[in-house]
């Protein structure tokens, strides 16, 4: 490729700059008009410079230009981002109309890096880019738009926890975990500001792109927040140019995708009667009087219901040549297929940009959001949830209402539906803006200013009813509770940038002070027994119990960073950081870590030996090594702390007598988790851009871990946080993308990532000790599963020695350290990880014509987990809960699989571990866009109509709900079938 | 051109953003209150005590790893007491043999929450002579520390019963000073450390209660009186327990009083009656009450009445009753020890046993612990229970929680201690006094000094105290848990061994203990 010049590294400024006419006595003028090479279309914002000064201008939305030159002026630099820049000779042209191509070499991207933006060519960090048309062409809909990287970006693990309607269970971590007991969760940059909100909040159609700061030289300039790795999200922007507007809508229907064997009201009384008898079961008449009339409720499925979801943006964008807009809204509504959970969001968002003088631009990227988590669902997981309730209780009474206790001689138990009655209101609002004003100093070329400050002002509203059809409002005579949130969340940052070209070198300074404070203030009310249901929430002055709570914190941030960018001809790439960063939860004596970075990278394509070597495109190499740190202290977490615990006093001991327990140990050298790591890798492309890729090896060593240690209870308080312990976390990623068949009708992509990952404890108190009451063991992952291990069922006739108690259809344990003695803790040993030991993805698509056919694939591998829906002794010893279908054994039945139909078969409490690997068909897209002539005649510039399928498939052995979720008696995940529709004007 | 105007207005910029820095970093929270906030002043001891009293009354919830009150380890499986149906109790303390090992949950609560309790006690008492404190009185200083070691020695009570040797720890806890290498304590030194507590509030607290639910002089004589006999010093015991029976702010409730006065009943169980139980509302006998109120901050809440009384509701017709409230029989009265009172026993009548309930028609049912005494079955519906922890909420007939008021000491034991004592002198003519009195009041035979035996105390106290007492720590003080336990308890008699004397130390506190091994009672495994 030829030499490109150099552009600014700020993203907008490189798009819209426009330069001081500075008064020369002699000129000329040149004008003419920019084109797009392929499409023939004109160009608005190309920028156009006359070389080797700060002489220059834009194209307006017609694409014309009309420039002052000085009489000296040799060569004009036309350029514009995605397009290969040129330079042109003026040779006393006065006019002046270029064609430029499209840079099809995704390596000249520009990328969004931490303060800025740099040339892809001359990353030197492990940085990986998606853009809009992966996000929302490639994947489906989604509620969350980082469901749409699962599987997409190696070292980028993506899993669900949950499955609401908001869907809030999504779990990010960048190159899996190197905290033990902090947050493995990556910062969110939105448009350059840190974000806290809802994932749910970013529209997956407003993004621009997102970046995927993986390595420490990357992060490092986040500093005490980039030990995770750090997310950068930027939303659109416009170019200036006719409003352009756009619709995407889609609507879908998501089915449960699997579910375990629940029992029925007949399979529950054999159950029941086989494990504790007739006589047991009898004492209940409910139970028997149901089973006599052939009753059966079938709780799951009460519980949950056929999903809806439909999705509208709105947008349009545009601008002149001082002023560019794009405004959009979004409508998301969901029903979730758990009865009663419902999601309703709107965002509006406009980014904006002012260009009020030549040197000075005024924007901001603000959006709101409107979220209503309204309701309630069924309870599926919890002590009175649907997997637990008992089919031969009644879910409805004579009059079809919903019963309080569904089991009358059991009032312990309530209705798992019950929470369908409860009145519930949930709106949270979010602003979020980022304002920025740069200045670009028109007396000394490369030296910019951008003043950078974000708001985000959050309020929560919560009103709770629990009227007397419910367990909690009937045996508290009504229960209301509210509960408003407030938080303010501000950054300043003064972002100095100095960019300076000599020669072949080239250099790049940033250099940053910034503050922050998040506020965040909670009221609480729970009031109960009012004189009628009639006033909800609205009554608790009515009220004979009021408990009202506050809570409050306060975290500030002050943080100095500076980073050097050096490159020599786009070969040899180094990049040095260091920030310093001091956050308020620290303890008192560390406030303060400061964390630097160093990266050099090698253009070796670019070299002279090399470019005859016809089949490559590029070779980059890179490394880097640097220092991140895990600040996960919550506010006042360093101090001794006393909780309430409260008696009552007064003459008649009948007023509160307000009692305080010490409940923490003070903790003055608390500090951050450091984060030491080193990254090598290359880039590559081959064959004509037919393939390209990446692969990247990383290190890290993470010291002075947050850990709980546990204390002895003796104490009296049973765990402190300490800076302690140590970890190691290697991991290999490759990245591949191919143009298998590239015809004119017909193209083949495919993209496929692979990551592997593994930490391991190195150290924990010092002592070489490892911690089994944590379960923590040097040597080990910090996820390794340690426990007995289940050997089978004793057999009729079998020699029991080993467990002399052990009867027939008892669980056997593993004589782990074959001393012929069961021993709970000597014959424990480890039953793999929790955490993959590989992920990898595959994205296909295929275009024929105006068709595109795309599928994702989602696989992980090396996972174990404890299947909870098998635990022994869970249904109580009058087996009064249900279970699922078992294989449980029996003299007619002399299976391993599952140990007898009876109480404490398993007294040693031996789990059940299987292994949750899967490989998920995640995403189908099938995709027509109308073709040219069909659009002209009704007015669209674009038409697209796609249908997506959601969690296809999924082959496992995993023997539960779905190996991806965490609970096992909770919500299922869907299966969601979704249309929609694209058009531009 | 404009050139300084831009580096001013830089300037400014970072300055504005530097300026500050220091204190900008500087927490001060506003929800929360820390302990060097907190004990500096009177009124913040007075708190500290409150948690202290609240940490008691725990005693009598439930813990969560565990059905009915937590202390049950304490009470069973014993003589007295057993589990009432399949499942209503942790196999560990039915059956025993691998049910109870070291991972215990139940176990390791208990554990956590004494000693929780003894650090708060530790940091009132070392922070009680921080010069800081500006105290009003020696006199004021000595009430508040008396109370924390009273609560203290409470504590260690509890841990020495159930696990004999434990570590002793008389300070507060803080982070730079956290042990790996604690070692348990002979018995004997931390029954020294309870003595000595014990009579700095003897010296300290005030001869009468001044709020009810608090700790007076007495409780102190009571306590100290039971830790003599636990050191073989029956002299000493009898001293203490004769010196609180001598307090005239205390005697037995011989009459009716208060608010059931005009109903139907007996005088022994009007001190149970919400409404009854405070001192200042005419409760002569109570030492120490447990206040609870349903409706404010602070109020608690106990699982008595669920714990113990049987589910008469599950009977055909008959509906929870507003005035007893809805039990859920997890623990059971064995029918040996329903079988101690004589036929005119108040204490084995029916207001202070159920032992007949109504339907909803009106009829009545008879209730009987006939057939069980060597049965293992679930006791049926109509199975006699305790009345003293009758609570019902007319607003809320289920409801789980208990809320009235409760007798947690009271004098009839303090005489029974006495009793003990003087027999162990060989006083037994003495010890049958004091037994009179205490049979007397409930209109009991009299008996004569031949009839004492440490047996016959052990059977009184079942009479008096039932479901009160901490049954194990009485058998086990006299050695007899083993024998009595096999003779009267069918369920646990095949299982107990002299292992189960003492409960297993938990695992996460040898665990814990990374420096130095703590051993484990004799027969837990441990590693």
């Amino acid at each position: 490729m030829k030499t490109t010049t150099q552009r600014y590294s700020n993203f907008l400024l490189l798009c819209f700059l426009t330069l001081l006419p500075t008064a020369v006595i002699a000129q000329s003028e040149i004008q003419g008009q920019i084109t797009d090479m392929s499409t023939e279309e004109t160009l608005p914002g190309v920028n156009i410079l006359v070389k080797g000064t700060t002489i220059g201008t834009v194209t307006d939305v017609e694409g014309n230009y009309r420039l002052s030159v000085p009489e000296d002026a040799e060569t004009l630099v036309i350029s514009s981002v995605g397009y290969t820049s040129e330079e042109i000779a003026i040779d006393n042209q006065t006019i002046i109309n270029l064609a430029l191509s499209p840079d099809i070499q995704s390596l000249q991207e520009i990328v969004v890096v931490g303060y800025g933006t740099q040339k892809k060519e001359d990353l030197t960090g492990s940085v990986i880019s998606v853009d809009s048309e992966v996000l929302n062409e490639q994947q489906g809909p989604k509620v969350n738009v980082f469901q749409a990287l699962q599987g997409v970006v190696p070292g980028l693990n993506i899993s669900q926890s949950g499955n609401n309607a908001a869907q809030s269970g999504v779990n990010i971590t960048i190159r899996g975990r190197n905290s033990i007991k902090a947050g493995n969760n990556p910062l969110i940059v939105l448009d350059g500001v840190p974000y806290s909100g809802g994932l749910n909040e970013i529209e997956q159609s407003d993004v621009q792109s997102i970046e995927i700061l993986k390595d420490a030289s990357a992060a490092a300039i986040y500093g005490a927040r980039g030990a995770n790795g750090v997310i950068l999200v930027t939303t659109k922007k416009s170019k200036p140019g006719e409003p352009k507007i756009s619709y995407n809508g889609s609507f879908g229907v998501q089915r449960i995708a699997n579910l375990p064997p629940v029992l029925n009201g007949e399979e529950y009384w054999d159950f029941a009667t086989e494990r504790v008898g007739e006589d047991v079961v009898n004492q209940f008449p409910t139970l028997v009087e149901n089973r006599e009339q052939g009753n059966s409720t079938d709780w799951v499925d009460l519980g949950t219901q056929d999903g809806r979801q439909q999705k509208h943006t709105l947008s349009v964008g545009g601008g002149g040549d001082r002023f560019r807009y794009y405004l959009s809204g979004t409508y998301t509504d969901v029903r979730g297929i758990a009865v009663g959970d419902d999601f309703q969001q709107i965002i509006a968002r406009a980014n904006l940009s002012l260009d009020i003088t030549d040197w000075l631009t005024l924007s901001t990227n603000t959006q709101y959001t409107h979220q209503d988590l309204s309701g309630l669902s069924a309870d599926f997981g919890g002590f009175n949830g649907t997997y637990f309730a008992n089919p031969l209780t009644n879910a409805y009474d004579e009059n079809g209402e919903l019963t309080v206790t569904p089991w009358p001689e059991e009032p312990l138990f309530a209705n798992p539906l019950s929470n369908l009655l409860v009145q519930d209101e949930d709106i949270n609002q979010r602003l979020f803006s980022n304002n920025s004003l740069t200045i670009n100093f028109p007396f000394i070329e490369g030296l910019s200013y951008r003043l950078n400050t974000g708001i985000t002002y959050l309020t929560g509203n919560q009103g709770q009813f629990y009227g007397s059809n419910t367990l909690e409002g009937f045996t508290n005579g009504g229960q209301a509770f509210t509960s408003n949130t407030s938080s303010t969340d501000w950054i300043v940052e003064n972002i100095l940038t100095y960019q300076k070209v000599f020669g072949k070198h080239s250099l790049n300074f940033t250099g940053l002070y910034s503050a922050q404070n998040i506020t965040r203030e909670q009221r609480n009310l729970l009031s109960q027994r009012f004189p009628s249901e009639l006033l909800t929430w609205y009554q608790a002055g009515l009220a004979e119990v009021i408990n009202p709570s506050s809570s409050y914190s306060e975290q500030q941030y002050v943080s100095q960073m500076g980073r050097i960018n050096y490159n020599y001809d786009s070969k040899y790439l180094l990049t040095l950081t260091a920030r310093r960063d001091g956050y308020s939860g620290f303890g008192e004596d560390k406030k303060y870590g400061v964390f630097p970075s160093l990266a050099l990278g090698w253009n070796a394509s670019q070299e002279a030996f090399l470019s005859d070597v016809s089949w490559l495109d590029l070779l980059k190499l890179r490394f880097s090594v640097g220092r991140n740190g895990n600040q996960a202290i919550d506010p006042y977490e360093t101090l001794a702390r006393l909780e309430l615990q409260n008696y009552l006093g007064g003459d008649n001991a009948g007023t509160t007598a307000p009692g305080f327990l010490p409940a923490t140990l003070s903790t003055p050298t608390l500090g951050w988790e450091t984060s030491n790591t080193l990254n090598a890798g290359f880039d590559f492309g081959i064959l004509a851009g037919r393939v390209q890729g990446a692969i990247d090896g990383y290190y890290t060593r993470t010291s002075d871990l947050l850990l709980d240690r546990a204390i002895s209870p003796i104490h009296g308080i049973t765990s402190v946080t300490q800076n302690i312990g140590e970890t190691e976390n290697r991991g290999i990623e490759l990245y591949l993308n191919t143009n298998s068949i590239q015809r004119e009708n017909f193209v083949w992509n495919t993209t496929f990532s692979f990551s592997h990952n593994q930490n391991k404890i190195t150290k924990l108190y010092g002592d070489g000790q490892d911690d089994v009451a944590n379960g923590w063991f040097i040597g080990r992952s910090i996820d390794a599963n340690y426990a007995l291990v289940y050997d089978g069922v004793w057999q009729t006739g079998e020699d029991n020695s080993l467990q002399p108690d052990a009867e027939p259809g008892d669980v056997k344990v593993k004589d782990v350290d074959e001393d012929g003695v069961i021993d709970a803790n000597e014959d424990r040993t480890f039953i793999g990880q929790q955490n993959p030991r590989y992920t990898a993805g595959l994205v296909n698509t295929f275009t024929y014509k105006n068709v595109s056919l795309s599928f994702s694939l989602f696989s992980q591998q090396g996972v174990t987990r404890v299947n909870s829906l098998w635990d022994t002794d869970v249904v109580f010893l009058d087996a009064r809960r249900n279970t699922i279908d078992l294989n449980w054994w029996g003299e007619d039945n002399p299976t391993n699989a599952y140990p007898a139909n009876r109480n404490n078969t398993n007294p040693f409490d031996v789990r059940f571990y299987q292994d949750a690997s899967f490989v998920r068909l995640r995403d189908i897209t099938l995709a027509y866009r109308l073709p040219e002539r069909l659009l002209q005649p009704i007015g669209f510039s674009q038409v697209r109509i796609f249908g997506n399928i959601r969690n296809a498939l999924t082959f496992t052995d995993w023997e539960g709900l779905d190996p991806e979720l965490d609970a096992q008696r909770a919500l299922p995940l869907d299966r969601a079938f979704i249309v929609g529709l694209s058009l531009g004007f | 051109m404009n050139m300084k105007k831009y580096i001013t207005y830089l300037a400014f910029v970072f300055v504005l953003v530097s300026g500050c820095t220091d204190e900008f970093l500087e927490e001060e929270p506003r929800d929360r209150i820390t302990a060097d906030d907190l004990y500096t002043t009177p009124t913040g001891f007075e708190n500290g005590l409150n948690a202290l009293y609240a940490q008691v009354r725990l005693e009598r919830t439930q813990d969560g790893g565990i059905n009915g009150t937590r202390i049950y380890p304490a009470q069973g499986a014993s003589d007295a007491y057993y589990r009432s149906r399949f499942g209503s109790v942790d196999n560990a303390f039915v059956e025993y043999g691998s049910f109870l090992n070291s991972n215990t949950q139940i176990v390791s609560n208990l554990w956590s929450w004494l000693y929780e309790t003894i650090n708060a006690a530790n940091t009132i008492v070392e922070r009680a002579d921080d010069p800081e404190v500006t105290w009003e009185s020696d006199a004021q200083k000595n009430e508040v520390v008396g109370q924390a070691k009273l609560i203290r020695a409470w504590a260690y009570r509890h841990l020495v019963n159930l696990w004999g040797d434990v570590p002793l720890t008389l300070n507060e806890s803080s982070g730079t000073t956290i042990r790996t290498d604690w070692e348990r304590d002979p018995v004997a030194t931390v029954m020294q450390a309870m003595e000595s507590d014990l009579l700095d509030a003897e010296q300290g607290l005030p001869e009468q209660q001044t709020t009810p639910g608090r700790l007076s002089k007495a409780v102190a004589q009571h306590y100290l009186a039971e830790l003599y006999l636990m050191m073989d010093d029956p002299e000493q015991a009898a001293q203490k327990a004769q010196a609180a029976i001598d307090n005239p702010n205390f005697s037995l409730i011989t009459e009716r009083y208060g608010v059931r006065a005009g109903q139907p009943g007996v005088p022994f169980m009007d001190q149970f009656y919400d409404g009854n139980v405070l001192f200042n509302q005419g409760n002569t006998e109570v030492l120490w009450a447990l206040p609870y109120d349903r409706d404010v901050l602070g109020g608690g809440d106990n699982v008595m009445r669920r714990s113990w009384m049987i589910r008469y509701s599950v009977n055909a017709d008959v509906s929870v009753s507003p005035e007893r409230g809805r039990g859920s029989d997890f623990f059971a009265v064995t029918p040996f020890a329903l079988d101690l009172y004589e036929p005119q026993d108040d204490r084995g009548s029916e207001f202070a046993i159920h032992r007949y309930i109504l339907t909803d028609a009106g009829d009545t049912l008879f209730t009987s612990s006939e057939g069980y005494e060597d049965s293992l079955a679930i006791r049926e519906p109509l199975y006699p229970s305790t009345r003293k922890w009758d609570d019902g909420d007319p607003d809320n007939v289920g409801t789980n929680d208990g809320y009235r008021d409760q007798p947690y000491l009271r004098l009839a034991e303090t005489y029974l201690l006495l009793v003990e004592a003087l027999h162990l002198q060989g006083d037994n003519a003495g010890a049958a006094e004091a037994l009179n009195t205490v049979r007397r009041r409930s209109n009991a035979s009299e008996i004569t000094a031949a009839d004492v035996s440490i047996d016959f105390i052990l059977d009184e106290r079942i009479r008096e105290l039932l479901t009160e007492e901490h049954r194990r720590y009485t058998l086990l003080r006299v050695n007899r848990w083993l024998e009595r336990t096999r003779a009267h308890n069918p369920q646990s008699a095949p299982f107990i061994t002299e292992r189960e004397q003492l409960l297993p130390i938990p695992q996460v506190v040898i665990d814990t203990n990374i420096d130095r091994v703590l051993p484990q009672n004799p027969g837990y495994a441990s590693e």
